[in-house]
């Protein structure tokens, strides 16, 4: 870009004044009085005869002036008059407006000043009606997000009771009242998760538009005072036209769910049946149902006595309020329910039964908001899973049980960032070696 | 009192002759047309130079913005896995972007274009300008030069410019069609 620019400088800089003063007659300025003009006497004179002197040179004066003004009006250049006329021309104004708009500015005018402003509350407009779309998405997303963990935390259900009941048909099961509606309700919730697909896809695109719109006016609001034929009217007109057409009211957001979106009750049960043939019966299930009916009932005394942790039992706890859960018989964790849980807004949660913990379940766990996670049982960290801790956001962390640091160095890192972790004597001093402490000075 | 005001009566009035005389003398010079010709020109290319620059920047700008749009083009088509041009439009982001990009290149080709012409303009401007200070050379030494077809060289092509860079650097629509998207899309590709 540089360089292009100084290609297309002119060298008029290189030449002279002399250069261009051919001759001292072709002076384009007016001439300066002579020296001698300073020997006219002072007006301050306070003699009448000095006074009557005065005024004639005064006149004398003006006169000489005039001429000389008559003089260097016929013999000046041409082209100084043409220079200014080009100067105030429209193409010269509409560089001033784009310069107005360009980084390097010149001062810009009241009118393009005007304009700009007008075009940024327009385009803020655009902005304001994006963030609208875009919240409206977010929410849409989260109740599609419920209704998806809703569905698996039926099927769950169902599976249970599919197995409980021996029902391994299609007859049995649309047979038993429970099961059947059981199995409308994850319809049901299939068909609302799939509608839901409608209104976000019409976010999705307005969004766009609107983006496109937005980014289309802005390209030729940069060229438009270079540039001939552009109509911004046109633009200004079709942003309206968007910013009524893309208001997300709720008449354009309804959803229209239908039976046709979903699949059938017979499918459903088909799939369901299948999978609970291959379901083990864990003893203690029962018990788990039950602490599960009372912990979703508000009622979380029992709640250190699960030893499973089922979607419904992780979705109940994580929509509790209580501040420490000690979930310490919990021998096994789905990532669903990890996920799940690590939605729950407590402080301090402990999962001393865990003996491992998977990469998935980690991601899941270490997102989670809260400050102490306990996790006692745990006799190894995969590397994998220890990667996820060097993000978490906790304050503290207890893997007393460990003994192979495998993700010492993700522990370190996590560490070093200011959190407290509590593990064995031995892997504290080597923790502390690679970390050029002195033995003993740690806080653990 | 007397003697100092007819004196300086006299001085004056002789340094406006002397003035008026000068001034009648060189408009038939062709000394003087040539220093306005260096004027006309100097002027000139000042505009031209303005004009230069103002389509430099907003060249700038527009490249800024067909970058940026490329990148977001090459980013998406990763995000969204999209090979072809025909998957390609279906996706509203890049759909949209290469539109915008079709604008941001269009108005990119007429601005080079422009600024070529004006390249050619400044490069000729500086070419009679070494003319006419040659000629005036010559005036001086040999007080005889016919450098009439200069002067009206100089005139024509001081006119012509004038004119071209008081013209708009861009025009809507434009007299060349800009590129297609799929072209774009193809360019977009194979630089990835």
């Amino acid at each position: 870009m540089t360089g292009m620019e100084t290609d297309f400088k002119t060298d008029f800089e290189s030449l002279e004044p002399s250069d261009l003063r051919f001759g001292d007659a072709e002076s384009p300025e007016p001439a300066g009085l002579p020296p001698a003009a300073a020997d006219f006497p002072e007006p301050a004179g306070k003699t009448p005869a000095k006074r009557r002197l005065f005024r004639p040179a005064l006149a004398m004066l003006a006169l000489v002036g005039a001429i000389s003004a008559g003089v260097w009006l016929y013999a000046r250049p041409p082209g100084l008059a043409a220079t200014r006329v080009a100067s105030t021309s429209p193409s010269e104004s509409a560089i001033d407006a784009a310069s107005a708009s360009a980084p390097a500015a010149v001062a810009p005018s009241s009118e393009t000043t005007e304009d700009s402003s007008g075009w940024a509350i327009k385009l803020r407009e655009v902005d304001e009606v994006r963030r609208l779309l875009h919240v409206k998405k977010d929410a849409i997303l989260r109740v599609q997000q419920d209704y998806r963990y809703g569905i698996l935390e039926l099927e769950e259900e169902t599976k249970h009771l599919l197995k409980q009941a021996r029902i391994d048909s299609l007859v049995l099961a649309r047979k038993n009242s429970e099961v059947d509606l059981l199995l409308q309700n994850i319809q049901r919730r299939q068909m609302y998760s799939e509608a839901l697909a409608q209104p976000l896809q019409w976010i999705d695109a307005a969004s766009e538009e609107l983006l496109y719109l937005k980014r289309r006016a802005s390209i030729d609001l940069l060229v438009a005072a270079v540039a001939e034929g552009i109509d911004m009217q046109r633009h200004l007109y079709d942003m309206d036209l968007a910013l009524q057409k893309f208001q997300p009211t709720a008449s354009r957001l309804a959803i229209h769910p239908g039976p046709m979106t979903a699949a059938s009750l017979d499918v459903i049960a088909k799939r369901l049946i299948e999978q609970s043939k291959l379901m083990q019966v864990v003893p203690g299930d029962d018990r788990n149902r039950e602490i599960v009916a009372e912990v979703c009932s508000g009622n979380l005394t029992a709640a250190g006595e699960l030893s499973r942790l089922s979607l419904k039992g992780a979705r109940c706890l994580a929509e509790s309020d209580a501040k420490q859960l000690f979930l310490n018989r919990v021998t096994e964790l789905t990532p669903l329910a990890a996920q799940k849980l690590s939605e729950w807004p407590g402080e301090w949660l402990c999962l001393n039964g865990l003996a491992k913990l998977q990469a998935d379940v980690a991601a899941h766990l270490f997102a989670w908001q809260g400050a102490w996670i306990s996790l006692n049982g745990l006799g190894e960290l995969s590397v994998e899973a220890g990667q996820h801790v060097a993000g978490w956001n906790g304050r503290q962390l207890e893997l007393m049980g460990l003994h192979s640091p495998f993700s010492a160095e993700h522990l370190m890192r996590w560490e070093a960032a200011g959190g407290r972790l509590f593990v064995p004597d031995t892997l504290r001093r080597a923790i502390d070696l690679a970390v050029g402490k002195a033995p003993g000075n740690s806080d653990s | 009192m007397m003697v100092l005001l007819i004196r300086k009566t006299t001085e004056i009035v002789g340094w406006i002759l002397l003035a008026v005389c000068a001034c009648l003398a060189s408009d038939g010079e062709p000394g003087g047309e040539l220093n306005r010709a260096l004027e006309e020109i100097k002027s000139t290319a000042r505009l031209i130079d303005d004009r230069s620059a103002t389509a430099a920047a907003v060249q700038g700008q527009l490249q800024v913005q067909a970058e940026a749009l490329s990148a977001e083009i090459r980013q998406e088509r990763r995000r969204c896995s999209a090979g072809s041009f025909q998957q390609a439009l279906q996706i509203n982001r890049i759909r949209y972007d290469l539109l915008a990009l079709q604008q941001v290149t269009g108005y990119l080709g007429q601005l080079e274009e422009r600024l070529s012409h004006l390249r050619t303009a400044a490069n000729t401007l500086n070419v009679y300008r070494d003319q006419v200070r040659d000629d005036r050379l010559i005036l001086q030494a040999l007080n005889d030069l016919d450098s009439s077809e200069l002067l009206r060289q100089v005139q024509e092509a001081v006119g012509e410019y004038r004119r071209q860079s008081g013209a708009p650097l861009l025009k809507v629509p434009a007299a060349h069609r800009p590129p297609e998207l799929e072209m774009l899309w193809n360019d977009l590709v194979k630089a990835h």
